[in-house]
């Protein structure tokens, strides 16, 4: 059963067109992956599905049910969080004001509490800051914040973009094992990233987008071993 | 040492009703970063709505106190609804529109709620109905001690109650960090499942209820009321805002205090300061004149209006970004 499907969809900004007809599907459990270069639209899509951006045309649908012009508040309450391009911190707030938004919607303090801890045992970094304000942290610290900030939702589908960008290479070894971990304990991730090879190893099935389509998709270890992707992800020969 | 005394008080109040009025103005720049130009006919409508209640109920048997409180209680609704639907229907359209347009339009509004006052209240200025005897109580022996009122110590013992209330809203309560989300990043603050108008009509309406408030103590210390009156007071208010950087909480209760007590010190001392007679003593020349009129001010007490202003355009040139405000690069 899918959890997440967008079928045909076509997003622009004014008259450029960014997204022209895709259709993806994210099953309930599983860690799916959309890769592609610089431009390709992957953060169009995850704007369109988190409802930041309104498709021109196509359906997304989650959890069966149509979410297109929905606003951004209620596709959160249902379960649905972004860790944006960027990180996305709130630079004025503490961390532990950040975690707190990150359960704005959800009314009981001490498991709230409890997640929290989780974070911070997680990343242990996030609780020597817990008073500190988000913007004063390094871009891997906010990253660690971003992510932990998601999870405070409880979130059932969890779209990550890039969490690599701007990494240094121990601190996208850390994200990662986080990004597993979490897929481990249940949550459907769509995970977003440029880092094809790294995306492809922890994820189950994945998309190749170039210039606005889908141009690939199939199980992560088939790609993985396919000589397109390597010669044009992975800077392979073929 | 009792002029300046008695100034002191004197611009401590005002100041105190000048910062909450200057809070209502940069809650609402800090979350969209509008000026709400309306803001000043809000407090107008506060006095406004408190004196049309005093003076149904006065008379009626009701305790003096009791009436007041309900006054207050009816002023803050009626404050707060105008605050809601101001934005609700003249802001939140334009809310991506250029800067100029809602600029524009604040003072479009500012203007129709004057005349509404007007058409309902009238053009004259109405004697604020006093029922609470106001007292003075003199702070030392001497002939000319300075006083202090009881509508003085209750406008500032309100006011620091009001900014202390705020202020833990705004970095205690979940709505308050909510509030700070909201103004540092809109759609992330979506994404986390805030609803960023609930939120922005939440900042109209809490800043509206204060502009309630302060419209009550400012009918009550001057002693009158006029539909006119939020214009210059909202002015000087959204000074008080700029010069404590707006956006900045703290900074506007210290800019509000700073132009109450600039205000104050200017109306006391400027004619002192300004009397060509003082300069006798220097330069002689003027002892024809002054023998004639011992007190002949250049500037006197009229002019303490322009004081905030002057000090304002002083600061700005030094610190553009207001004293506790951060620089920030103009997002327009
Ligand atoms: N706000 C915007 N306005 C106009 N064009 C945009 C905007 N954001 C992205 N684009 C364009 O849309 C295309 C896809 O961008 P994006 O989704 O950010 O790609 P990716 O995340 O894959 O790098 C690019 O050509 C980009 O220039
Ligand atoms: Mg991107």
């Amino acid at each position: 059963m899918s959890l997440l499907s967008l079928n045909n969809v076509h997003i622009g900004y004014g008259g450029i067109k960014a997204v022209k007809g895709i259709s993806v599907q994210v099953n309930a459990g599983e860690l799916v992956t959309l890769i592609g270069a610089n431009g390709a639209g992957k953060t169009t899509v995850l704007k369109a599905i988190s409802g930041l951006l309104k498709p021109s045309a196509g359906e997304i649908q989650y959890d069966e049910t149509s979410i297109v012009g929905t606003a951004p508040h209620h596709i959160s309450q249902r379960g649905l969080a972004l860790v944006p391009e960027g990180r996305g911190v709130f630079p004025g707030l503490t961390i532990e004001e950040n975690l707190a938004m990150g359960a704005y919607c959800r009314n009981d303090k001490a498991v709230i509490a409890s997640d929290m801890e989780i974070a911070y045992q997680r990343f242990p970094r996030l609780k020597e800051r817990a008073k500190q304000t988000a913007g004063t942290l390094s871009g891997g610290e906010q990253q660690m914040l971003a992510i932990s900030r998601a999870l405070m939702s409880r979130p059932r589908l969890l779209l990550l973009d890039e969490p690599s960008m701007g990494l240094a290479p121990i601190m996208v070894q850390k994200i990662f094992a986080v990004v597993r971990e979490v897929a481990a304990s249940g949550v459907t991730i769509l995970l977003i990233e440029q880092n094809a090879k790294l995306a492809l190893q922890v994820s189950h099935r994945a998309y190749v987008m170039d210039g606005g389509v889908i141009t690939l998709e199939g199980a992560s270890p088939d790609l993985l071993t396919d000589p397109r992707v390597r010669e044009a992800y992975l800077g392979e020969a073929a | 040492m009792d002029v300046f005394l008695q100034q002191l008080i004197n611009g401590l109040t005002l100041g105190c009703v000048y910062a909450v009025v200057a809070l209502g103005y940069t809650m609402v720049y800090g979350i969209i970063q509008l000026i709400n130009f309306a803001h000043g006919e809000v407090v107008m409508i506060g006095a406004m709505v408190a004196m049309s209640v005093i003076l149904g109920l006065a008379g009626s048997g009701v305790p003096p106190l009791a009436i007041v409180l309900i006054a207050v209680l009816a002023a803050i609704p009626a404050c707060m609804a105008v605050g809601y639907l101001v934005e609700r229907v003249a802001y939140r359209p334009l809310r991506s529109a250029p800067r100029l347009a809602p600029l524009i339009t604040a003072i479009g509004v500012s203007m129709i709620l004057q005349h509404l006052a007007l058409l309902i209240w009238g053009r004259n200025y109405i004697p604020f109905p006093q029922i609470i005897k106001t007292q003075s109580f003199a702070l030392s022996n001497s002939e000319t001690a300075a006083t202090i009122t009881n509508v003085q110590i209750a406008i500032m013992v309100l006011s620091v109650l009001m900014m202390a209330g705020l202020i833990a809203l705004v970095y205690k309560t979940r709505i308050g960090i909510a509030m700070r989300a909201v103004s540092q990043r809109p759609d992330v603050a979506g994404l986390m499942g805030v609803s960023p108008n609930h939120v922005i009509s939440f900042t109209f309406v809490v800043g509206a209820g204060l502009g309630a408030i302060a419209g009550v103590m400012i009918g009550s210390y001057y002693g009158i009321a006029h539909y006119q009156m939020g214009f210059l007071l909202g002015l000087k208010a959204f000074c008080a805002a700029v010069l404590g950087g707006i956006g900045n909480l703290g900074g506007a209760v210290l800019g509000g205090i700073l132009i109450g007590l600039i205000e104050a010190f200017g109306a006391g001392y400027m004619g002192d300061l300004t009397n060509v007679c003082t300069l006798n003593k220097f330069l002689p020349g003027f002892s024809a004149l002054c023998e004639a009129n011992s007190n002949m001010a250049v500037f006197g007490s009229s002019y303490k209006d322009v004081f905030a202003f002057i000090v304002l355009i002083l600061v700005l040139v030094f610190r553009p970004q207001g004293l506790l405000g951060e620089r920030v690069s103009d997002r327009a």
